[in-house]
């Protein structure tokens, strides 16, 4: 079942419907319109197939550049919480990375318990 | 139930009324040709020979007053000034489509059939199901295809306005182009589902969240399972059609129109899994960046596929951070846990049970916030334990 078009964009082949279009029953100009609304629909798909591939490109970078920003944000410990939204070409992506400093709670969660037990030893030391 | 009471049902049960009296959808409804106006002008705008017929006819079905009556009040009927009653519209739906060319009386067809086809669609959509259930949908939705008939449209038969033969035809160009386009969005369906399974391939189950909502059938699936599902391909019978009678032409001329829209959508199809595929390997690939980095966050994702939309969330966590997380759970946990029995100590030591007050509320209020906390560091243990098993590699 898996389709070897997943990395190349389909060819537009309108060779069948073409097909069936000249041997109905029609007249020459119902027969043309209808093969140029064929060839009218390809050219919109390969319009939008542009567009979104560009509308990636542009998220791709965006994304790209955010992150770069953000390794050197976290570098120099700065890097709080904060969120991105990206429109890609086939939809969209939303990052929310989660900030905070774990380095200031372990001095603090030692000290505390450091005093806790200093204070206990200093009651029942006899 | 005649049509004109049967149409009733139908939109007092799906519309409501805007201000302004038209018949507007509620959510998503099927889209309605008002066959009752488009008939009522053909009847004001006949020519006249046509006029003539329908008269006769009308004379001939209902008696001489009725028709007596619908010559002298046509022209008030026409201007508006007199107001049609149920009675004399149900009259004139069953005379007028006789006497219509057979272009426009295909035209009424094709509206009636798609009317209950597109009814029939409606009945197969909304519906969240895993993926397992994925083939029964679509196979229940074959039989649905198959078993419609003219049954539903047999009022047009009794009536006179359709023979059988009439509306056999051109429901069997619609149950075939309904066929195709059920064959073609599971082929675009799995031809998606194939390819999440692929890139989601080195998730493991937990680590992610996924939903595929299908297009056609506005239905969604539970990907949870994807990487322990296989994807059988079921193979749907073809309807075979051949066309015959006085509708030939125009049935011909309606399944192209139709055939041209599935192809346009095959190929918007193969457009849009192509771009979903390169978004989704560029996703992943970040998902892994960010992990390499050490970093936390949660990614989300709208990616429009071939047949359908894909909402997958990834929640990256850093191994490191779980790490010193456990620590710091641990350590909050002895310490909770050493502040209890000092309490309980000191209580003994200084004989604070003698006070009764201090007793009560401190043993209540203090023990019952370590408590507590020591109830919620244990919960957070457990879960990073089995962010652990989720996330490590």
């Amino acid at each position: 079942m898996e389709n070897n078009s997943n990395n190349q964009l389909v060819k537009l082949d309108n060779t069948k419907l073409i097909e069936t279009i000249n041997n109905l029953n029609l007249n020459d100009n119902e027969k043309r319109e209808l093969v140029k609304q064929l060839i009218s629909n390809d050219i919109e798909l390969l319009k939008n197939a542009k567009q979104k591939l560009a509308d990636s490109g542009v998220a791709q970078g965006d994304i790209s550049n955010f992150l770069a920003e953000l390794a050197a944000m976290s570098k120099k410990g700065m890097y709080a919480t904060t969120t991105l939204e990206a429109k890609t070409g086939s939809g969209k992506i939303t990052m929310q990375f989660k900030g905070g400093d774990t380095k200031l709670i372990i001095p603090v969660l030692v000290i505390l318990a450091i005093v806790i037990i200093a204070v206990l030893i200093i009651m029942f030391w006899k | 139930m005649n049509y004109y009471s049967r149409r009733q049902y139908h939109y007092r049960k799906r519309y409501y009324k805007t201000s302004s009296g038209r018949q507007q959808p509620k959510g998503r409804t099927i889209k309605t040709f008002d066959i009752t106006s488009y008939i009522k002008n053909e009847f004001f705008n006949a020519d006249e020979i046509t006029f003539i017929r329908i008269a006769n006819l009308y004379r001939q079905l209902y008696g001489y007053e009725a028709y007596k009556y619908m010559i002298n009040t046509f022209v008030s009927w026409k201007s508006g000034f007199v107001g049609l009653s149920g009675q004399t519209l149900y009259r004139i739906l069953v005379c007028v489509p006789k006497f219509l060319s057979d272009e426009k009386r295909f035209y009424i067809l094709k509206c009636e059939v798609i009317y209950f086809i597109e009814e029939l669609h409606l009945k197969q959509q909304r519906k969240y199901i895993s993926l397992s259930q994925l083939n029964e949908l679509f196979e229940n939705y074959a039989k649905e295809i198959d078993n419609f008939n003219k049954i539903n449209l047999s009022w047009f038969v009794d009536k006179g306005i359709f023979n059988e033969t009439e509306i056999r035809q051109f429901l069997d160009v619609c149950k075939y182009a309904l066929n195709k386009k059920l064959i073609l969005s599971y082929q675009q369906v799995l031809n998606d589902l194939n390819l999440i399974k692929t890139k989601l391939s080195s998730f493991k189950q937990g680590s992610f969240d996924a939903n595929y909502q299908i297009d056609f059938l506005f239905s969604k699936v539970n990907l949870l399972n994807i990487n322990q599902t296989t994807l059988d391909f079921v193979q749907f019978n073809s309807h075979e059609i051949k066309l015959d009678g006085i509708f030939k032409q125009f049935a011909e001329k309606y399944i192209l129109d139709e055939l041209m829209k599935i192809e346009f959508t095959e190929k918007e199809g193969e457009v849009n899994r192509f771009v979903n595929s390169k978004d989704l390997d560029f996703f992943i690939s970040q998902y892994y960046e960010i992990l390499n980095k050490n970093n936390e966050a949660s990614l989300k994702s709208e990616f429009k596929g071939g047949g359908g939309q894909l909402y997958l969330s990834l929640e990256i966590k850093s191994l490191k951070k779980i790490h010193i997380s456990l620590f710091l759970s641990v350590a909050k946990l002895f310490l909770y846990a050493g502040l209890f029995i000092s309490a309980i100590i000191l209580f003994f030591v200084f004989q604070l049970y003698k006070i009764f007050e201090i007793l009560f509320f401190g043993g209540l209020i203090g023990g019952g916030i370590l408590l507590g906390a020591i109830s919620t560091e244990f919960k957070t243990i457990k879960n990073l334990n089995l962010d652990l098993k989720r996330y490590g590699k």
